[in-house]
C-alpha cells in the first residue's frame, strides 16, 4: 500500500505543479486540459488497483 | 419557454420521485438503522449511483459550467483533484465500513462519539455539520431557483422556485428514508448523465459543430491555460479551492454515511469504482459544455447565468429534459444531506441529550427539527450567492473536522481532549481570520484553520503520556 500511495502522491503533485510550470509554456498551454484528463485517469487506474483485494472477512 | 410546460414537467418529475420514494418506504423497516442507512443492505450499483448523485449537484451543471465558461480550463483541474481525493475513500473506506458494522454506527458524528467515548464530541460535531452544510444546501436551491425563474420568464419567481424544490426534496426524503433517497438518487444520477450528454451535443451544435468549436477555442489560448482570462486560478487560489475539495470524501457527512450503507466489502468496492468512472465522465462533459459555452455566449459574466442562458437557446422540449436533469442533481444532493443531518439530529443530538428516549421518538424529533434546518437553508438561499463560492465555503469549514476524524481512525494515541481541541482551534482560526479579513499569503482561512487543527491534534496526542489510556473507549481501541 505504501508504494501505491507514494506513486499516488507523485500523480497528485503533478496535477498541481505541471500546469503551472511545464504547461505554462506558450506552445504547451493548450494541452493543459488533456494533461489533467490523463493524470486523473492514471490516478483512477491506481485506485482500482488499490481496491483489488477488497473482499469480505470470513 | 412556455411556463405551463415547465411547471407540468417538474410536477411530473416530483410525482415520479414520490412514487419511487414510497416504493422505498414500503421496503423499509421501523428501526433507525433501517430508516437512515437502509439496514446496511445496499448493493454496489445502487450505492455507486447514490454516491454519484449525492456528490454531484447543481454545482456541476450550473456552477462548474459557469466557472469554466468564464474562467477557463482551471475548473477542470479543480474538479479532477476532487476526484483524486477519492484516494481517501480507498484508504479509509473499508475500515469505516467494518467499524460501522462492528459498532453499529449510523452517522459520522456517531463514529466520533463512540471512538472518543464522548457523547459531547458527537453532539458538537453533529451541530457543526448542520451549520457548515447550510451554505451547500442553499447552493442547490439557488441553482434550482435561478433555472426555474429564468426558464419560466419570471412567472415562477426565484423564491418560489427554491421553496418548491426545497419542500419537495424534504417531503420525499423524510417520507421514505435512505432506501427512498438511494433509489431516487439512482434514477436521478442516470438522468443527470444522460441530460448532460444531450446538452453537450446541443452546445456543440450551437457553436457550429465540433470542428468549428475546436477552431474557435484555439483562438482563446487564455481560456485553455492557467490562470485563466481573469486570473481566477492563481496558484494560491487553486490551492485554496482544491484542498477542501480533495478532502470532500471524508469531510462531508452525507458522503461518509455511504460507507455504512453497503451490504459488504465487494459492494463498497463497486461503489467507489463506479463513482470514479461516473465522476470522470461527468466532469469531462460538464467542463466541455463550459468551454464551448464561452464561444456560444461570450459576453456573459455572471457564472450562475451561463446555463440558464444556454437553455433558452435550445429547442424547448430538450431544454426541459436538461432542466429536469439539473433539478435531479440538486434534489439528489439536497435529499442526501437532509437525511444525513436528520440522522445526526436523531442519533447524536436527541439520543445524547435524552439517552432514555426510544428510537421511535428520536426519529420523530429528528424529522421535526429538520424543518428548522430547511427553513434556515431556504432563507440563506435568498442571498443568491455564487454556487461555486457557497460550495467551497461549506467544504472549507468542514475541513476543520478532518484531522480529528482521521486521527480517530488511524491513531490510537489520539484522545478526546486532543480531538476536541483540534476541532475548536481549527474552527476558531478559520472564523477569526474570516471575520478579520486576514488572507495570509492569499490562502483561504479554512486552509490555515486545517493546518492549526492538525498541529494541535498531533502535538497534544504526542504529549499524552504513554502511561495514560490511549483511547477513551477500550472497546473502540481494541477494534481499531
Amino acid at each position: 500500500m505504501k508504494r501505491e500511495l507514494l506513486l499516488f502522491l507523485i500523480i497528485l503533485l503533478s496535477a498541481y505543479l505541471l500546469p503551472y510550470t511545464l504547461f505554462s509554456l506558450r506552445e504547451l498551454a493548450a494541452y493543459t486540459y488533456f494533461f489533467w484528463c490523463i493524470d486523473a485517469l492514471v490516478a483512477i487506474g491506481l485506485m482500482f488497483y488499490m481496491t483489488r483485494e477488497w473482499r469480505d472477512q470470513k | 419557454m412556455n411556463p405551463v410546460w415547465v411547471v407540468t414537467s417538474i410536477l411530473a418529475f416530483f410525482a415520479f420521485c414520490f412514487f419511487v420514494a414510497h416504493w422505498g418506504k414500503l421496503k423499509t423497516g421501523k428501526s433507525i438503522e433501517e430508516y437512515f442507512i437502509a439496514g446496511r443492505k445496499v448493493g454496489g450499483l445502487i450505492a455507486a449511483l447514490t454516491y454519484s448523485a449525492t456528490t454531484y449537484s447543481a454545482f456541476m451543471m450550473v456552477g462548474l459550467v459557469g466557472l469554466t465558461a468564464i474562467h477557463g480550463v482551471g475548473a477542470l483541474g479543480f474538479e479532477l483533484i476532487y476526484l483524486m481525493g477519492l484516494v481517501l475513500a480507498v484508504v479509509f473506506g473499508l475500515k469505516l465500513h467494518i467499524i460501522g458494522k462492528k459498532w453499529e454506527l449510523i452517522t459520522p458524528a456517531h463514529f466520533m462519539a463512540k471512538r472518543y467515548n464522548s457523547p459531547l464530541m458527537g453532539l458538537t460535531v453533529a451541530l457543526l455539520y448542520h451549520v457548515f452544510l447550510i451554505p451547500y444546501m442553499a447552493a442547490q436551491l439557488i441553482g434550482s431557483g435561478t433555472l426555474l425563474s429564468s426558464l419560466t420568464g419570471g412567472v415562477l419567481s426565484f423564491e418560489a422556485g427554491t421553496l418548491i424544490v426545497g419542500v419537495m426534496a424534504f417531503l420525499y426524503t423524510l417520507w421514505g428514508g435512505m432506501r427512498a433517497v438511494a433509489w431516487t438518487d439512482a434514477v436521478q444520477a442516470l438522468l443527470m448523465l444522460s441530460s448532460s450528454i444531450l446538452m453537450l451535443v446541443l452546445v456543440f451544435q450551437l457553436a457550429g459543430g465540433f470542428g468549428n468549436a475546436i477552431i474557435k477555442l484555439a483562438e482563446k489560448p487564455e481560456l485553455l491555460s492557467l490562470p485563466g482570462p481573469y486570473k481566477r486560478f492563481t496558484p494560491q487560489a487553486f490551492i485554496s479551492m482544491t484542498i477542501p475539495w480533495f478532502f470532500f470524501s471524508i469531510s462531508n457527512p452525507q458522503v461518509v454515511q455511504r460507507f455504512f450503507i453497503t451490504k459488504d466489502a465487494r459492494s463498497l468496492k463497486n461503489m467507489i469504482r463506479g463513482f470514479l468512472v461516473f465522476g470522470f465522465i461527468y466532469t469531462v462533459i460538464v467542463t466541455l459544455i463550459g468551454l464551448v459555452a464561452s464561444i456560444v455566449i461570450p459576453g456573459v459574466r455572471d457564472q450562475n447565468a451561463v446555463t440558464p442562458t444556454l437553455l433558452t437557446m435550445i429547442p424547448e422540449p430538450l431544454a426541459i429534459v436538461v432542466l429536469i436533469g439539473i433539478l435531479a442533481a440538486s434534489m439528489s444532493t439536497l435529499d442526501s444531506i437532509m437525511l444525513t443531518l436528520s440522522s445526526e439530529l436523531s442519533v447524536s443530538v436527541v439520543k445524547t441529550i435524552k439517552p432514555s428516549c426510544s428510537e421511535e421518538t428520536a426519529l420523530k424529533v429528528g424529522k421535526a427539527l429538520m424543518v428548522l434546518i430547511l427553513s434556515a437553508t431556504i432563507f440563506f438561499s435568498f442571498t443568491k450567492g455564487l454556487i461555486v463560492e457557497l460550495a467551497l465555503t461549506s467544504s472549507s469549514w468542514l475541513l476543520q473536522l478532518v484531522p480529528a476524524f482521521i486521527g480517530g481512525l488511524i491513531w490510537k494515541r489520539c484522545g478526546a481532549l486532543s480531538a476536541g481541541l483540534s476541532v475548536f482551534s481549527g474552527v476558531a482560526t478559520a472564523t477569526l481570520m474570516f471575520l478579520l479579513n486576514i488572507n495570509a499569503l492569499d490562502i483561504d482561512p479554512g486552509i490555515w484553520g486545517f493546518l492549526i487543527a492538525t498541529i494541535v491534534l498531533v502535538t497534544l496526542s504526542l504529549l499524552r503520556g504513554a502511561s495514560t489510556s490511549r483511547c477513551g473507549d477500550a472497546k473502540a481501541e481494541s477494534s481499531l
